[in-house]
């Protein structure tokens, strides 16, 4: 307890002590993980939308006039890509014609015979593999035709993509600004200190007990840097949110508040954890290069 | 505490030898004076018995420890058994006499409630206690040094390591300071003092090692 209370105390005496530079730390520590907040929300909801149209996707498949329907069928359920074939009957496809058409459709009645070819609606498995899905359902003897969404899938694939090259990309960024800001800070730290720390070694302090202070000054300023990042965050994705919405009200947004909170409590302890490690490295380093027996 | 060191040579890279081949055994109790010029390896004996320093062949144990082979884990528990007064007085200059004492006795895990009683005793026996709120900046030579042997003290050791503790003293602090030791030294705890002022060697029951570039050149019991 009373190690505990020394630790908080000297904790706070340093970041008094070092005040201008803490805030400073902390101000690049808020900044860089409300960037990293905004570009894995951003992702997010990238994966989110793109996960809805995966659902949404199906490819239709127009059949020639004689083809063996239940064969093609079988040899389209075979391919890797598919996850899910539903044959439409032209009766099918006349009734759906019909709905959507409403009133005027009694006018297909007067053509007689129903013109309307066999069709499959085929589900993809993963996005990714729509086109060459569509190119080898293409190839068949049997098809006439294949219509899906091709050109729109393609970009919001390469969206995605640029999106998680830029995630990764700026979260190591992001991540080593942070890490050498707070790792800096806590070197200067262990400097200003630099006397305690060597009569406290050779009084016989242990190594941990030097440490803590420090390690807690690397912890609070890299946690309250998350915690601010996260109260931006919140800000900006709510205003953002509402603005989307307004003007795409179709675009799937993720706006569970579960979820949300969910990766705020992770920027958070991640926060934690970087200015954790980041201070543990500083500080054992120093410790254990200042008090090398010569 | 005993203490022995085994032909213990120490060399400083390249080629500075500092102790060479040195063999001593120091009993529980003793007061020893450690002689010789400057640059003669007083102050490197002193920190190699603190580990500061490790010797580059020989043997160092200390009361039942083998510093060659204590654990790393082990060493700051090996040091609460010893108070040091350094050569280049190391008070805290931010921290004022109370808390320099305070400071060393909490960086040992010592409950806040005995620190208090701890330091104000030691400060006091020192005669410090009326200016244990002043910073080592507002305290004369003889006075921080002291507060720095009541720092060494607090922790009740079993050995003193006092580094030229009268350096830049006048005659009559010196002959306080040294009193103070031999007060120290009476209630039983092993003192080895470094010095290159003969004049501090008084004529009591103590032991004189001189050294000269790193040999033992005199080793003799006096006062008795
Ligand atoms: N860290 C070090 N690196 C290299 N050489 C050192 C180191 N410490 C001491 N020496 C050398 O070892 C020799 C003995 O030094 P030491 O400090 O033990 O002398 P001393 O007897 O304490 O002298 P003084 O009376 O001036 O304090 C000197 O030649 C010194 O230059
Ligand atoms: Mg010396």
């Amino acid at each position: 307890m009373e190690a505990v209370i020394y630790v908080i105390d000297n904790t706070f005496r340093l970041l008094r002590r070092q005040w201008v530079l803490s805030l400073l730390t902390l101000i690049t520590a808020a900044a860089m993980f409300w960037l990293l907040g905004i570009i894995s929300m951003a992702s997010m909801n990238v994966r989110h939308l793109m996960h809805k149209l995966e659902n949404d996707l199906l490819i239709q498949v127009y059949l020639k006039k004689n083809a063996d329907v239940e064969y093609v069928v079988d040899e389209v359920k075979k391919m890797n890509w598919v996850s899910d074939v539903k044959s439409i009957s032209p009766e099918e496809a006349l009734e759906k014609l019909e709905e959507r058409l409403g009133r005027q459709s009694h006018a297909t009645k007067l053509i007689g015979e129903n013109p309307l070819p066999w069709s499959l609606q085929v589900r993809v498995r993963s996005i990714g593999d729509t086109d060459i899905l569509a190119k080898a359902l293409n190839t068949m003897q049997e098809v006439e035709d294949v219509v899906y969404a091709g050109a729109y899938i393609r970009r919001l694939e390469r969206i995605s993509y640029l999106a998680n090259s830029g995630v990764v990309t700026m979260l190591i960024l992001a991540l080593f600004i942070t890490s050498l800001v707070i790792f800096n800070t806590i070197r200067i730290s262990l400097f200003s200190q630099k006397d305690e720390i060597f009569i406290m070694s050779l009084i016989g302090a242990t190594h941990g007990y030097i440490a803590y202070p420090f390690i807690l000054q690397g912890i609070i300023i890299s946690g309250t840097g998350s915690l601010l990042a996260v109260f931006g965050l919140i800000y900006l994705y709510g205003s953002g949110v509402k603005i989307l919405q307004e003007a795409l009200p179709f675009l799937p947004l993720i706006v569970e508040v579960p979820v949300l909170l969910r990766f705020y409590m992770l920027l958070i302890l991640f926060g934690i954890g970087v200015g954790w490690i980041c201070s543990y490295i500083s500080v054992s380093r120093y410790i254990s290069v200042t008090t090398k027996p010569i | 505490m005993k203490i022995s060191l085994i032909s213990v040579t120490k060399i400083f890279a390249p080629d500075i030898v500092a102790l060479d081949n040195v063999n001593l055994i120091i009993k529980k109790g003793e007061f020893v004076y450690l002689m010789g010029k400057s640059g003669s390896g007083k102050s490197t004996l002193i920190r190699l018995i603190t580990r500061e320093v490790l010797p580059t062949r020989g043997k160092i144990v200390v009361g039942d420890v083998d510093l060659g082979k204590i654990n790393k884990a082990d060493i700051p528990f090996y040091r609460r058994d010893i108070g040091t007064i350094s050569q280049d007085l190391k008070l805290i200059p931010k921290l004022t006499a109370y808390e320099n004492v305070a400071f060393a006795l909490e960086a040992m895990g010592i409950p806040h409630r005995y620190v208090k009683a701890r330091a104000n005793k030691v400060l006091d026996q020192v005669g410090m206690w009326r200016r244990r709120v002043f910073y080592p900046p507002q305290l004369s030579g003889g006075e921080q040094q002291r507060v720095a042997i009541a720092r060494a003290l607090a922790k009740s050791p079993a050995l003193i390591l006092a580094d030229e503790p009268t350096g830049n003293l006048d005659a009559k602090t010196t002959e306080d300071i040294m009193n103070l030791f031999w007060n120290i030294n009476a209630s039983g705890i092993t003192v080895i003092m470094a010095t290159h002022n003969s004049n501090t060697v008084r004529d009591h029951h103590c032991r004189l090692i001189e050294l000269q570039s790193g040999f033992v050149t005199r080793d003799a019991r006096i006062g008795n």
